[in-house]
């Protein structure tokens, strides 16, 4: 592969990863989101079930209710296997950016002083994108839109590639 | 980024080439042998005719130090009458009689006969001698010993043509890695044969994507090569000569670990920490590869 085609490569595979990468973190923090409410709500329904019953053990049924909730909130996370997901999506976040840097160095730097360095460079890269693809996390549409509007609107954009 | 890999491949390779002395050496003993059995089978001492090197001497594939060259020795068809009509194991009886004759010669050399090959053990050097016929396509008759005496068909050409094309269409790459192969089955006592893994690199390179790239990828394509070793275990494999071999897994682990060191050296080549790398080298290849490029 020539050395332009090798820089343009490495580019389109930056611009790429850019976009999964921000869509990964606005996932991430979507499933944050997400955990943490999973997390709470059992506890404040708990604490709400046993302050029903307190106040009047009347309220017996509502507190009962509330009760099953609050057992029924952590299996639920659980189920949905939320804490796993978590993980994986922080991982592959980082990596995603990882590689979207790595990317932008071989066009930019490699490739046009060190050519045979850059093809091999630019194999390793491939290797890492389809070990990262291989994990089939599909992002949500509408969380790949926001991250296209962020790019375009530029917030990932550097002072330093405008001037 | 991979500093080391040029010249430390470049280093190994030329390590394990044979030196033009041995060569020569090589050359000279088999002519040797080759010039008394024309004599006695042709009626002449031509130095070269009637032989064909086969084994790692006729594909070029021989790694240093050399142990052993493999000859067939053609005899004439007359002999092929002659042989059918002795009674008893034939195929044994024309090994000693190939081995009496080079025994007039070498009187002080030990000769043996075993299965298929006569044995003449040189101080430096092993040289195989394979009595044969040549058959109309090419093909071979050689003696086997064994069970009573049986003839079994040998085609060397089609081995020597595989490993000339293979290397022809990996820029020169195959005999290189074969030769590498050959010096970590020694080094980590492997037990495969080297033609099946002579074979099983061939058919690595084929399909290798960069198998006509130069010795700055030659890392990878060790490692690489490891990675295809492994997914072969206990599959069936076609040699040359048409024959299935089951592969069996009795290699398996050792060709695992060698995996794993050279997926390590690997990473060590592509951050430039050339000598971890070339410890990890050293693991899989001994001495032979230097441990600081």
């Amino acid at each position: 592969m020539k050395d332009v085609s090798i820089a343009e490569e490495a580019m389109r595979q930056s611009e790429s990863a850019l976009y999964t990468s921000t869509a990964l973190y606005i996932w991430l923090r979507e499933a944050r989101r997400w955990n943490r409410v999973f997390v709470i709500t059992p506890l404040i329904m708990g604490a709400a079930s046993g302050l029903l019953f307190f106040k009047d053990p009347q309220n017996v049924v509502w507190a009962s209710l509330l009760a099953t909730l609050t057992g029924l909130v952590p299996a639920l996370r659980d189920a949905l296997r939320l804490d796993i997901h978590l993980d994986q999506i922080k991982s592959l976040a980082s990596e995603y950016k990882g590689l979207q840097d790595a990317f932008r160095q071989l066009s930019k730097i490699t490739a046009p002083a060190e050519p045979k360095v850059a093809e091999r460079q630019l194999e390793f890269l491939m290797e890492q994108l389809n070990r990262a693809r291989a994990h089939g996390v599909t992002i949500p549409e509408r969380v790949f839109k926001e991250a296209q509007k962020k790019v375009a609107n530029g917030d990932y954009d550097f002072s330093v590639d405008n001037k | 980024m991979w500093n080391g890999v040029t010249s430390r491949f470049g280093t190994f390779c030329g390590n394990i080439r044979l030196t033009q002395e041995q060569l020569d050496d090589g050359s000279t003993k088999s002519k040797g042998v080759v010039s008394t059995l024309n004599r006695a089978y042709w009626g002449h001492n031509d130095q070269l005719a009637n032989c064909l090197w086969v084994g790692s001497w006729g594909k070029t594939t021989q790694a240093r130090p050399p142990r052993d060259i493999d000859l067939f020795f053609k005899l004439p068809l007359a002999d092929y009458q002659r042989v059918m009509g002795l009674t008893g194991n034939k195929q044994s009886q024309l090994l000693q009689e190939v081995k009496n004759f080079l025994q007039l010669t070498y009187p002080q050399t030990d000769i043996r006969g075993d299965g298929q090959v006569v044995m003449v053990l040189f101080n430096s050097l092993l040289v195989e001698v394979l009595p044969c016929f040549e058959r109309t396509d090419g093909t071979y008759l050689i003696c086997d010993t064994h069970n009573g005496g049986s003839w079994t068909v040998a085609d060397p050409i089609a081995e020597m043509q595989a490993i000339q094309n293979g290397d022809t269409d990996s820029n020169g790459n195959l005999r290189n890695l074969i030769r590498m192969l050959k010096i970590w089955k020694r080094e980590c006592n492997v037990p495969m044969k080297s033609y099946i893994l002579e074979t099983l690199a061939k058919n690595f390179i084929a399909q290798w994507p960069y198998r006509t790239s130069d010795l700055f990828w030659y890392d990878w394509m060790v490692r690489d090569a490891f990675r295809y070793l492994v997914s072969m275990a206990d599959c069936w494999l076609v040699v040359p000569d048409g024959n299935m071999v089951a592969l069996g897994h009795d290699w398996l682990s050792r060709t695992e670990t060698a995996k794993g060191r050279a997926i390590l050296a690997c990473e060590y080549e592509r951050l430039d920490l050339i000598t971890h790398a070339g410890e990890e080298w050293q693991k899989i290849f001994g001495a032979w590869i230097g441990k600081y490029a």
